[in-house]
Formats: C-alpha cells, sequence, structure tokens
C-alpha cells in the first residue's frame, strides 16, 4: 500500500482503528457536509468565515446558540475547531506562524481519555479524544453544581455535595473506561453555572492546546524522527508517556501558563488567573483519582501536587497569594471520598 | 466472540514486552509510533481479540511470572475487583480466570510491586 502524504487520516485510521476527523478539512465543505440539516447555510458561511479570518469570538457567538442543535461529534469537533482558533489568538505572531500549519484531530470513537500528539510521515497532529473532551466538561458541571459561588450571581448550591462526590467517582469509572455503561443523569444546571463550568472547561482546553503548541515551539519534537513507513510499525520504543517531572513537560507548562495568564493588577485578572489555575489542578487531582480508579497507588501525588504549585507560582508569580476556586476543594473531597470508601 | 480490553501499565513495566506476550497469544496490539500526552493516566494497550480476556490474563501472567513480581488488577464495571500477585500458584490462577471471565471486564491493570527497584549494579 502507497502511503499518501496528504493523508493523515489512513495515518490516524490505521494507528487507533477509529476513524478522525482531522482539522486541516476545509470547514466550509466539513459544515456543508455535517452540519446543513441542522444549521443555517447563512450560518455555516459565517462560521467558515470566523475561522478563516481569526475570528474566534465570532466563531463562538454563532456556534453557541446552535450547539445543542448539533450531535455529540460534530460538537466536539466544531468546540476544538474554536479552541484551535482561540489559542493561535494568544500567540505572538511568529509562533503563530511556526504552528498553524499543524494539523489538529478529533478522535470520536477512540477508548482512551487523551489529549496527545503523535507523528505521521507528513508531520505531527494533536489529537483530543471524544470521551477525554466531553468526560472534562461533565467533571466541570459536577463541581460548580456543589460549589457555592461568589464571583457570579447565582443561588449557589444545586445538587448535595455527597451526590456531587459520588458523581464524580462514577465519572472517573466511565472515563477510565472502567464502568464505560454508567449514565450520569442530567444535571439540570441554571445558566450561571453552565457559564462558570463551560469558563473552566475552556480554560483548561485552551492550557493543554497551548501546552501541545510548546512542545513544537521549544523544539522538543525534534529529537524523534518522523515515520516513514507505511502502515505505521508498532515501534514501542519510541512510544513515550510523558510523567509530571519530565523537564520538557515542565518548561510546556511553564510556555503555556505564561502565555494565558494576566497581570494580577485587577480583580478581573486575578479571577481569570484563578480560572486557569483551578481548572488545571482540578485536572490533575481528577488524573490521580482516575488512576486510583484504575488500580495504581496514590503515587503520582507528589508530583501532580509540585507540578500545581509550580504553574501557580508562574501564575500568581507577581501577586503576593495563589487563588484557586472552591471546585478545587470538592475535587480533592472526592479524592478522599473515594480512598475512604474503597475496599 | 471478539472483544477489546484497555490495558493499563505501570511504571517500571515494559509494555514492549507485554506486547510481544499478547502477540504471541494470538491478540491484536495497539500501539504508537510516537505521542507525548499532556497528562496520560499510564501507558496503554488497546488489545483485541477472541476470548480477550482470558488471552490477556494469561499473556500478562507469563509475563510477570517470568519478572517474578507484579501484580494485574482486574475490576469488573459492577465493581467486582480482584488482584493476581506474580506468586499466585497455576490451580489458583486458573480458578481467578475463570471467575474473572464470568464477569463484566473493559480494563486490566498491571503493576509493579517492587516499590523501589535496585540499580542492576546492586544486583
Amino acid at each position: 500500500m502507497t502511503f499518501d502524504h496528504q493523508d493523515y487520516h489512513s495515518w490516524l485510521q490505521h494507528q487507533f482503528g477509529v476513524s478522525p476527523t482531522v482539522f486541516l478539512d476545509n470547514l466550509g465543505d466539513w459544515l456543508e457536509a455535517h452540519c446543513s440539516d441542522s444549521l443555517d447555510s447563512v450560518v455555516l458561511q459565517k462560521l467558515a468565515s470566523c475561522e478563516a479570518t481569526g475570528d474566534s469570538d465570532g466563531f463562538m457567538q454563532l456556534l453557541g446558540p446552535h450547539r445543542n442543535r448539533l450531535g455529540r461529534t460534530v460538537a466536539g469537533i466544531l468546540y476544538h475547531r474554536w479552541i484551535r482558533l482561540l489559542t493561535l489568538n494568544h500567540l505572538p505572531p511568529s509562533d503563530r506562524k511556526t504552528v498553524e500549519h499543524i494539523a489538529i484531530a478529533y478522535l470520536p470513537n477512540h477508548p482512551l481519555p487523551e489529549a496527545f500528539i503523535t507523528a505521521t510521515p507528513r508531520g505531527h497532529v494533536i489529537c483530543f479524544s471524544e470521551i477525554h473532551s466531553f468526560g472534562l466538561l461533565t467533571l466541570f458541571q459536577a463541581l460548580v453544581a456543589a460549589a457555592p459561588i461568589t464571583s457570579i450571581a447565582s443561588p449557589g448550591l444545586q445538587i448535595q455535595e455527597t451526590d456531587v462526590l459520588d458523581r464524580i467517582i462514577d465519572l472517573a469509572r466511565i472515563y477510565t473506561g472502567a464502568s464505560p455503561q454508567i449514565t450520569l443523569k442530567p444535571l439540570g444546571l441554571n445558566e450561571n453555572l453552565i457559564f462558570l463550568s463551560d469558563l473552566m472547561h475552556n480554560n483548561l482546553q485552551l492550557f493543554i492546546m497551548c501546552h501541545e503548541y510548546s512542545h513544537f515551539l521549544l523544539g522538543h519534537l525534534k529529537t524523534v524522527p518522523l515515520p516513514t513507513s507505511w502502515p505505521p510499525q508498532p515501534v514501542a520504543s519510541q512510544t513515550q508517556i510523558s510523567s509530571s517531572d519530565d523537564p520538557k513537560e515542565r518548561d510546556a507548562d511553564d510556555y503555556a501558563a505564561r502565555l494565558l495568564k494576566r497581570s494580577n493588577t485587577s480583580r478581573d485578572d486575578i479571577n481569570h488567573n484563578a480560572l486557569i489555575f483551578s481548572s488545571l489542578m482540578v485536572y490533575f487531582f481528577f488524573t490521580i483519582l482516575c488512576r486510583l480508579v484504575i488500580g495504581f497507588k496514590l503515587d503520582s501525588l507528589q508530583a501532580q501536587l509540585e507540578r500545581g504549585q509550580r504553574i501557580g507560582e508562574v501564575i500568581f508569580g507577581d501577586n503576593a497569594v495563589i487563588h484557586q476556586l472552591k471546585e478545587v476543594e470538592i475535587m480533592i473531597k472526592a479524592l478522599d471520598r473515594y480512598l475512604s470508601t474503597r475496599h | 466472540m471478539t472483544g477489546q480490553i484497555l490495558l493499563y501499565i505501570g511504571d517500571n513495566l515494559s509494555a514492549d514486552d507485554i506486547g510481544r506476550q499478547l502477540r504471541a497469544e494470538g491478540l491484536e496490539v495497539t500501539r504508537r509510533h510516537f505521542t507525548r500526552n499532556m497528562d496520560a493516566l499510564a501507558t496503554t494497550i488497546v488489545v483485541t481479540g477472541a476470548n480477550v480476556l482470558i488471552s490477556v490474563l494469561n499473556a500478562v501472567f507469563l509475563y510477570l511470572q517470568a519478572r517474578r513480581s507484579g501484580k494485574i488488577v482486574i475490576q469488573s464495571v459492577d465493581g467486582w475487583r480482584v488482584e493476581i500477585p506474580s506468586t499466585t500458584a497455576k490451580e489458583d490462577l486458573q480458578g481467578l480466570i475463570e471467575l474473572a471471565s464470568t464477569k463484566k471486564v473493559h480494563q486490566i491493570t498491571v503493576v509493579d510491586t517492587i516499590p523501589n527497584k535496585p540499580d542492576a549494579s546492586n544486583d
């Protein structure tokens, strides 16, 4: 079989056994093929135009009201296209030019919850699995439902805290594949809480995207040659799982944190920084919970805490105090509950 | 019947060797050429094949037995959980595998049981 260098699709499909959507597809054509039944043609044209001009705000203003009319996968694909656009807009022009050609892929049926970079003969591709994306959104929705909110007008608690803790533990079982058939009842969040959970999720996804781009910008991938053979060979020795204390991961964290943080000179800026930091801490603690659920020990806790502390120092370096939201405490309580109730 | 299992592999264990053992059992193993994850849960292999659960357990146990350390953690979708250390006797192993095969299991974890592996120079 001859490998077509233009075709990320077949590479990823062969590699992961799932059919990906690769983001270098022309958005206008893709929307026409997948959304013409659910979205007005004017909206489709405007979405494609917003992406072409780098208008991330316009893109989400158009997409937001229509997201519920789209299927889960289509909504996920468009969401990540928006995150990509948002990330590119945060980058300095020279960095943007370096990374904007990089393909992004969305993997709807990939069984693992992950965002990662993988190498193809044509170049690297940043991939997001659907379970990663929706699992984390569901996590933030549960957390905001239990956290009394002071930063935006809200009636506060929508659900008992212990129910939320059990929901988070169930979510970890779904997320890791341990119990994929568990169904979570809808929470029926009010608009303010949906807004806040989206905000936390968006900030986390933005950080992840910046982090992945920074591997390119910092030259971390130059030491690994791109594969040249087709079909993909299972070269296990080149498979790399990064650990929290890997210096390249630390550098990528620092780059992403510096790019996204604000100066801490106003209450709004501090709130913004607290959102980024808290979203990440929730993610790190959730990862620890997931590792526990699948049978590992609490061995990654220290490394994750140190990683979070380092990111906190970058984000709040020009401030006396590191601020974090109540959601982080609730996530820690979920971890405690799992540890105290497991046999 | 063909099925799929996610196999999470702990630190200090060789995904290469486990992959080879799984292939020797006739299973299809999905591995990547190169990936870098921001925060992967663990090195993971997706295994597909006939009688996948029994074949995976046998293959991984052979790997651990040769290594003389480590354990397999099995849990079913309804929370049933059992651990199989590398030192498990053959007759006990078969009983546990038979029991596991009556449960719905989508994911297995294999972990090292040596907390601080000594340097090769100290062997």
